[in-house]
């Protein structure tokens, strides 16, 4: 026998776009809320990256500048009110995580509206598109993710509120009545028992897709002879790698005739695992220093052997994201000589590391990369000449060396013709340094973006672009209406995602007290 | 020395990444083992140390 919950709104997903939900929901007052989890806890992906979020402080000067450093970031192909609200909300994270989930902010980057847009590299890790406001660097718990503690205390605050929580238990499907309003929805718990779900509105907000191989690869976002490192999470993939963010959200949104978005690969570039960096995403360990060298600025070629990027933008990971996956295999190759391994004992650029590892020397790198080749890492090699690393690797010896050659000519002449890097980034590659360093990249992931759209009130869209009464959407999977569809390798993170929970929260209590 | 998992546990595995030889990570059953009943001598200091590093507070000590 099935069991039954009534509530006037259910959530899916604990990620911080359904929490951000479910706290404007609690907030409203008088609804009776449950939120249904798939994994045994709450926070989502969100819970195991980011230490930092940006938020637009609510000026006019920040929200204009902010709303058109999205608006041109998605090339107009977002939806432009749904820009304008998410940077409204955004101004809310202070007081949303410092205030009320008293999480620490030991260091705030207050940026200047008119430049927003303009830095490159990190600012809170991520896009260009993303810096659009102020950046606040967070202290966790222990040696763990402040977002992981701060929705940890979320759902306690709300369970306080009476937010009830289901975990183990996804929503699979989605119940309209015959003038196609949403009435209801079916979740199965641990043991496979039905649930039947009555609500007068569903926020469906249970993220990417990185779960599922197959869907990927449907989804035309991994289409690579190393598949295996978009597997199960231990390699590229490196949230929680048993996260089982399987797309069931958007497969039971579009088995109702939801509109069918595209999707993306959120940003990060990396050097698959293992033993290139310890734990799902804490490069605050004392670990294998791969990670740090590989956002330096040198020579990057595919797998042809030709360069394909200005490598001064290294460490900005939706543009490298976005050049490494149009490449053949969607990789790339970081290579440099013993000079610059040498020149790396001494201390990295300082533009090129995450404020974290200022003043890092990163001494015997290829002693570091022993230990992980040992280990059964296949992704990286270090040789006596640029032959050997080619047929280890797999590129295109012949280009590559022609490649080598005329970018060593370019750092001679302090100008790149081809691809304008600043000089101060480029370092000759040179079998007379005595040795040659060489690492595979790919366009890393905490998550997929994408595949659902969503309105401006946060209200889902069918095939007609036409909201679906009582079905709101928020997170990773409605990216496309922020960032453009399908959503560029942006990363979804707290500014990408929250928001639009705290919309969706909003519009759907709204429509549940009858106000719309 | 005991330990236990509140249910909360995020399931991270930062406390298998720096202490191995107390913690596991189960992706079939999702959740963290733990690989000592009870825990040795020469490992409570580590398991505290384990409890304080935690994301969530999730590791407790039952003494």
């Amino acid at each position: 026998m099935s069991k039954t919950v009534e509530v006037d709104v259910a959530v899916m997903g604990s990620g911080v776009a359904g929490m951000g939900a479910a706290y404007k929901l609690a907030n409203a007052g008088g609804l009776k809320i449950a939120v249904f989890e798939k994994y045994p806890a709450q926070g989502g992906a969100v819970s195991n990256c980011p230490m930092c979020f940006c938020s637009t402080p609510d000026t006019p000067e920040a929200q204009k500048s902010a709303y058109e450093v999205l608006a041109r970031f998605s090339n107009y192909n977002a939806n432009m009110g749904l820009i304008s609200k998410v940077v409204k909300y955004s101004s809310e994270f202070p007081k949303i995580f410092l205030e009320e989930l008293k999480i620490e902010a030991p260091m705030v980057v207050k940026r200047d509206p008119a430049e927003y847009g303009t830095q490159r590299g990190y600012t809170m890790g991520h896009a260009n598109g993303l810096d659009v406001g102020d950046i606040y660097f967070l202290n966790g718990r222990g040696q763990g993710h402040a977002m992981a503690l701060a929705l940890l205390r979320m759902r306690f605050a709300l369970e306080k509120k009476g937010v009830e929580f289901y975990f183990q238990t996804p929503i699979k499907e989605i119940i309209r009545d015959e003038s196609g309003k949403v009435t209801g929805a079916v979740a199965y718990d641990k043991d496979g028992e039905k649930i039947e779900i009555k609500c007068n509105a569903l926020v469906v907000a249970s993220g990417g897709i990185s779960a599922d191989l197959e869907m990927m690869k449907e989804e035309g976002i991994v289409h690579t002879k190393f598949e295996e490192v978009y597997k199960e999470g231990t390699q590229v993939i490196k949230t929680f790698p048993d996260s089982c963010q399987d797309g069931d959200g958007q497969k039971a949104v579009w088995a109702i005739g939801g509109k069918k978005a595209g999707f993306a690969i959120s940003a990060d570039p990396e050097v698959p695992n293992p033993c290139i960096r310890i734990g799902p995403n804490t490069p605050w360990f004392a670990a294998n220093q791969i990670k740090i060298v590989v956002e330096q600025p040198y020579l990057r070629v595919n797998e042809n052997g030709k360069r394909f990027i200005n490598e001064e933008m290294s460490n900005q990971h939706t543009a490298m994201s976005a050049a490494y996956s149009n490449q053949p295999n969607m990789c790339g190759y970081m290579l440099m000589d013993e000079d610059t391994a040498k020149a790396l004992e001494d201390g990295v650029d300082e533009r090129y590391v995450y404020f974290i590892f200022k003043g890092m020397k990163i001494e015997n790198i290829r002693a570091q990369m022993d230990a992980a080749i040992a280990a059964g890492n296949k992704h990286i090699c270090h040789f006596d000449t640029v032959h050997e690393v080619a047929e280890y690797m797999g590129i295109n010896e012949t280009e590559l060396k022609k490649t080598i050659a005329k970018y060593n000519r370019a750092v001679e002449l302090g100008y790149d013709e081809e691809f304008k890097t600043d000089p101060s980034c480029m370092r000759a590659v040179r079998e007379e340094s005595g040795h040659i360093y060489c690492f595979r990249i790919f366009t890393g992931a905490y998550n997929t973006m994408g595949g659902l759209l969503i309105d401006e009130n946060a209200n889902i869209i069918d095939s007609n672009n036409q909201p679906i009464p009582g079905l709101y959407g928020a997170g990773d999977m409605v990216t496309g209406s922020l960032y453009g569809n399908p959503p560029v390798n942006a990363g979804g993170t707290v500014f990408g995602s929250m928001p639009t929970g705290l919309l969706a929260g909003d519009s759907a209590a709204a429509y549940v007290k009858g106000a719309c | 020395m005991r330990l236990e998992i509140a249910d909360y546990c995020i399931r991270c595995g930062i406390c298998e990444d720096l202490y191995p030889d107390i913690f596991k990570r189960n992706y079939d059953e999702h959740c963290i083992d733990i690989l000592h009943e009870e825990i040795p001598a020469d490992l409570e200091e580590r398991a505290q140390k384990a409890a304080d590093d935690c994301a969530v507070a999730a590791i407790r000590i039952k003494k």
